[in-house]
């Protein structure tokens, strides 16, 4: 088994959770992570683990972009403001859940997008290490970002938490 | 006292830290209450992160096997250097070209050399195609033979010299064009000709567009201002019974034909045009040079049509 093929079984998960934290699409996400992982196999990069993070964001950036584009051009032709993406139905699993996956989004979208991509990047698995050099920042500045994102994620959400108590009430 | 930074505790948690800071901060830790409780606070926030993260997780995802992706990527390798082989092709045709003009240009220059074979299946040179002096297709699936110079007998010789220095005859086949297949997916207007594959073959030099291994039934041939090898029209049976046609003309008209037919509501559809044997002539006491494409046209995917399309020799 070659290294990438390794990785590829032991990271799949951890790249798609990534990418669906991003794009907020499973399907979505799970292709993203093929490309990566397809691009990996033709360049064979000398750091693959920070090599997939890095191009697995690069995808979720250009995916965003399209979709703006293609909301503008959804509003220009039905002349009405598009909502942004939510989090897919989940049929099978149940409302409060549902409500809770779309807390979590809006407390990472009220994050800054360097806070969120730290934040994200230790989620799937990666070091302080390999998080400031994605990200070019010094690796002592990963715990303060981290740190700053842990509490600004909690915050966020439990004020939106208490938002929607206030309104039922 | 200094206590421990916030940062410095979110690391220790995520053993971020070398061994050595660890002592240092768990000593700490040991005589300092008020770090003890900001450790605890911190522990509490990262569990509850995680937590939180947690639940914006995906579901069961489970990744397709290994091999189907290096299969795909395998793929996409040779579709990228099939790419780059014909770029670098038509950048070699190009510079060829000039050079070979300039040549036929200047009354006063050395003659120089006839450009010998690049020739990528020259192993199998029965079905080649004859292809006149300084030309410079840059068709991967083309042979390019000394022949003979593009003034006098360009057509007209019999055999067909190889890359490795022999030769052969040109093969005359004889075949009649099929009645009833008057099909099927094109408009054709009078000036259009049925005629034998031989025939077709006299036309243009032996250059007739065809996918291998697939019976040819029909071959119509539109002559354009006579001085030019003739529009031509190939029609062969694909294996799934569908009927496929095989346009090759100067690219104007081939493009004005395609789009002829490609009408809305048609079927029809079209191979992304490929190049195929200039046309030379001179006039004026100079040489010009005509561009020439190819294209597959049938009531098929146009994925299929280009691979169908890439699949053609000219024979």
């Amino acid at each position: 088994m070659t290294e990438l093929e390794h990785l590829y079984q032991t990271m799949f998960s951890s790249v798609v959770r990534f990418l669906y934290r991003k794009v907020w699409d499973q399907d979505r996400a799970e292709d993203l992570a093929q490309e990566v992982f397809i691009r990996a196999m033709a360049h064979n990069p000398e750091k693959p683990r920070a090599w997939i993070f890095a191009v697995a964001a690069n995808l979720a950036r250009d995916e965003a972009r399209s979709a703006i584009r293609r909301r503008k051009h959804l509003t220009l032709l039905t002349n009405d403001p598009v909502t942004l993406a939510r989090p897919d139905a989940m049929a099978d699993e149940t409302m409060e859940h549902d409500e809770a996956m779309a807390q979590v989004h809006e407390a990472l979208a009220a994050l800054s997008p360097r806070d969120r991509e730290v934040l994200l990047l230790w989620d799937a698995g990666m070091s302080y290490q390999e998080i400031a050099e994605q990200t070019s920042l010094a690796v002592g500045a990963v715990g303060t970002t981290l740190a700053r994102a842990r509490r600004r994620l909690v915050e966020a959400h439990d004020q939106n938490e208490s938002g929607r108590h206030a309104a039922r009430s | 006292m200094r206590h421990v930074p916030e940062a410095e505790l979110h690391a220790y948690l995520d053993q971020a830290l070398s061994r050595s800071q660890c002592i240092e901060i768990e000593t700490h830790l040991a005589a300092c209450f008020r770090c003890q409780q900001e450790r605890d606070a911190i522990a509490g926030l990262r569990d509850r992160t995680t937590a939180l993260l947690a639940a914006a997780a995906p579901r069961h995802v489970s990744p397709p096997p290994y091999a189907i992706l290096a299969a795909r990527a395998q793929t996409r390798r040779q579709r990228s250097w099939q790419r780059s082989a014909v770029w670098a092709a038509s950048i070699a045709g190009a510079v060829i070209a000039g050079w070979g003009l300039r040549t036929a240009l200047d009354p006063h220059g050395e003659p120089l050399p006839v450009p010998v074979a690049v020739n990528a299946a020259a192993a199998l040179p029965t079905e080649s195609p004859m292809v006149p002096a300084a030309t410079t297709d840059s068709s991967p699936a083309e042979l390019i033979f000394s022949a003979p110079t593009h003034s006098g007998a360009r057509w007209s010789n019999p055999t067909v010299r190889l890359a490795s220095g022999g030769s052969l005859p040109r093969r005359q086949v004889s075949l009649p064009a099929a009645a009833g297949t008057e099909d099927v997916s094109l408009s054709l207007d009078d000036q259009w000709a049925p005629v034998s594959l031989g025939e077709a073959e006299d036309a243009t030099g032996g250059l007739v567009p065809v996918v291998p291994d697939l019976p040819v039934l029909d071959i119509r041939m539109r002559w354009g201002d006579g001085q030019s090898r003739p529009l031509l029209i190939v029609t062969q049976q694909h294996s799934s019974g569908a009927f496929i046609h095989i346009i090759e003309g100067p690219v104007t008209e081939v493009a004005a034909f395609v789009s002829d037919q490609l009408q809305p509501g048609t079927e029809v559809k079209s191979s992304e045009p490929g190049r195929s044997p200039p046309d030379y002539r001179e006039a004026a006491g100079s040489v010009h040079r005509t561009s020439r494409v190819l294209a597959v046209v049938a009531r098929l995917p146009v994925d299929s049509l280009n691979l169908l399309a890439q699949e053609v020799v000219l024979k």
